[in-house]
């Protein structure tokens, strides 16, 4: 009893822990920049950015189930554009209704109101969390990154239309000056970076151990562009992975992202460490033959040089033996010579 | 003559004089992505101007069927997206065809295909009544808007991330979006 307390204990923590990281630590509007666009363009309003954060939630809560249901097997460029189907499945119905019931936020989302399909927040989670996770884990981020994501959108709807428009809610507020400059994406983008220096700060001040940096790189900047375009081609791509999971040798290394990570792919990490250890075995047994047959050959070497060498000395024994003979015959007959012309002097 | 002239009035005034990007918001996430890895730059705005081009091409020359150019608007951005969809299943099915799919490939045309430039380009045209000339422009313009702005980005980043007085709050995200707002209201005083 008091185990599964513990356990489920352990689990509400990693949860809230990893809730804290989709939403504050990584948030995808502020720190990572992704899913600008709309709150750029068209969060000029109040009731636009509520319109905008709802359906933003919707399209993200259903796409990433949807994803970590049925779509894990799906090959990558299959998976993509059923993003965009899933969202445009879910935009396409909302914006009929809205072009029926409500023309003023059809008026003024224009060309937006069909492009909330293709938001970049929707492949950039799909890919990263829902693919990777269990449906609970990917329900839980999409959660927590929409009311981050709405959150954001709606504060700056709020005040991009009372300094934008001096209203809210479309009700005048009397104020003396309105800068119509801050409903055009000059303004949204001005705000945004106030919010984020902000959210910034608040990280730095309550999580001092995070680095909300990672979750936008800028160690690349400063990379030449130029290059034949096989060499930049051949360039690794993969903006689903960056700076998403913390390395073991940052702080993070216990954060709940990794933790879930390594559960979910124990299996997986099994699979790869037998591979590896067959193939080392494999590789250990044929450079162990190869050794053995490179030490045979160079002792038959060894053997046959050894071998001549042998049958060098002989024959050169022999030969010397031969003509040591001849010229011990030879002196021999000199000396014969010798004695025999001596006598009949 | 008159077609060279209309495709490079429509692809300066989509890049440049209301550059798609910073006055309009399009595709700004993968410009301010973007400008942080300039060398994985030019092969994404090239599949991105190929991807903008075909398809605001494609939907350009669907307009000269009666019975589609009298049709309702909420018609129109469905038959849209269904062009988008179907330049990137034959794009995918050419390159397979070509070689075997690499999944950096697979990426870079699954960006370059899915996201708010490409699919804008050809409800823009629909609603400023573009001709085909012109829509061609634009598809152009808008690869070239997107390489404009990631360059300009970049340039700016550069200089933030060397830059010591910037406050450490401000640094990173924060310093960029209110480099690329200033960006972008250079930009309006071009409009």
């Amino acid at each position: 009893m008091q185990n599964k307390v513990g356990v489920n204990a352990t689990e509400r923590v990693k949860n809230l822990r990893m809730i804290r990281t989709s939403a504050v630590i990584r948030n995808p509007l502020l720190l990572e920049a992704i899913g600008l666009c709309p709150v750029v363009a068209i969060a000029s309003s109040l009731k636009s950015a509520v319109f905008l954060a709802v359906v933003t939630a919707l399209e993200l809560i259903v796409c990433e189930v949807l994803t970590s249901r049925f779509l894990k097997n799906v090959k990558r460029y299959v998976r993509v554009p059923l993003y965009f189907l899933v969202g445009t499945l879910i935009v396409y119905p909302i914006m009929y209704l809205v072009t029926r019931f409500i023309p003023s936020i059809s008026l003024e989302f224009g060309v937006f109101l069909p492009l909330m399909a293709v938001n970049s927040l929707l492949a950039l989670h799909c890919e990263r969390v829902a693919v990777k996770r269990t449906v609970k884990d990917s329900f839980l981020d999409a959660v927590s990154v929409s009311v981050s994501y709405g959150v954001v959108t709606v504060l700056t709807g709020f005040l991009r239309e009372i300094i934008g428009s001096g209203t809210l809610g479309g009700k005048a507020l009397g104020l003396p000056v309105s800068f119509s400059a801050m409903l055009t994406p000059f303004g949204g983008l001005l705000i945004l970076g106030f919010f984020a220096a902000m959210l910034k700060f608040y990280i730095y001040k309550k999580y001092p151990q995070s680095s909300p940096d990672r979750a936008f790189n800028t160690s690349e900047v400063r990379q030449s562009l130029r290059g034949s375009l096989r060499e930049l081609m051949n360039d690794d791509f993969n903006p689903y992975d960056d700076g998403e999971e913390p390395s073991a040798s940052s702080g993070d290394a216990d954060s709940p992202l990794r933790i879930r990570r390594d559960i979910s792919r124990k299996p997986e990490k099994e699979k790869a460490e037998k591979a590896r250890n067959n193939r080392k075995r494999k590789q250990d047994k044929e450079k162990s033959q190869k050794i053995k047959s490179e030490q045979k050959t160079k002792n038959e070497m060894i053997l046959e040089e050894l071998n001549k060498s042998e049958e060098r000395t002989y024959l050169d024994d022999f030969s010397d033996m031969l003509t040591d003979l001849e010229s011990y015959k030879e002196k021999e007959k000199e000396n014969e010579n010798d004695v025999k012309g001596g006598g009949e002097e | 003559m008159r077609i060279i002239f209309e495709l490079l009035y429509a692809s300066l005034y989509v890049s440049l004089m209301q550059n798609l990007i910073f006055n309009g918001g399009y595709g700004v996430s993968e410009a301010v992505r973007m400008s942080a890895k300039p060398r994985k730059l030019i092969p994404l705005a090239m599949f991105m101007t190929y991807f903008s081009v075909t398809v605001s091409a494609a939907c350009a020359a669907l307009e000269f069927i009666p019975k589609f150019h009298s049709s309702s608007e909420f018609f129109h951005i469905a038959v849209f997206s269904a062009v988008v969809f179907a330049v990137y299943i034959l794009t995918m099915a050419a390159v397979q065809i070509y070689g075997k799919v690499q999944p950096k490939t697979v990426r870079r045309i699954s960006i370059a295909a899915f996201n708010t430039l490409v699919m804008a380009v050809p409800y823009i045209n629909y609603r400023s009544a573009f001709t085909f000339t012109e829509s061609i422009g634009a598809g152009l313009g808008a690869g070239l808007a997107f390489l404009v702005a990631v360059l300009l980005i970049n340039e700016g980043l550069k200089r933030l991330d060397l830059n010591t007085s910037v406050p450490k709050c401000f640094k990173g995200t924060p310093a960029l979006f209110i480099y690329t707002a200033l960006l972008s209201l250079g930009f309006m005083g071009l409009k």
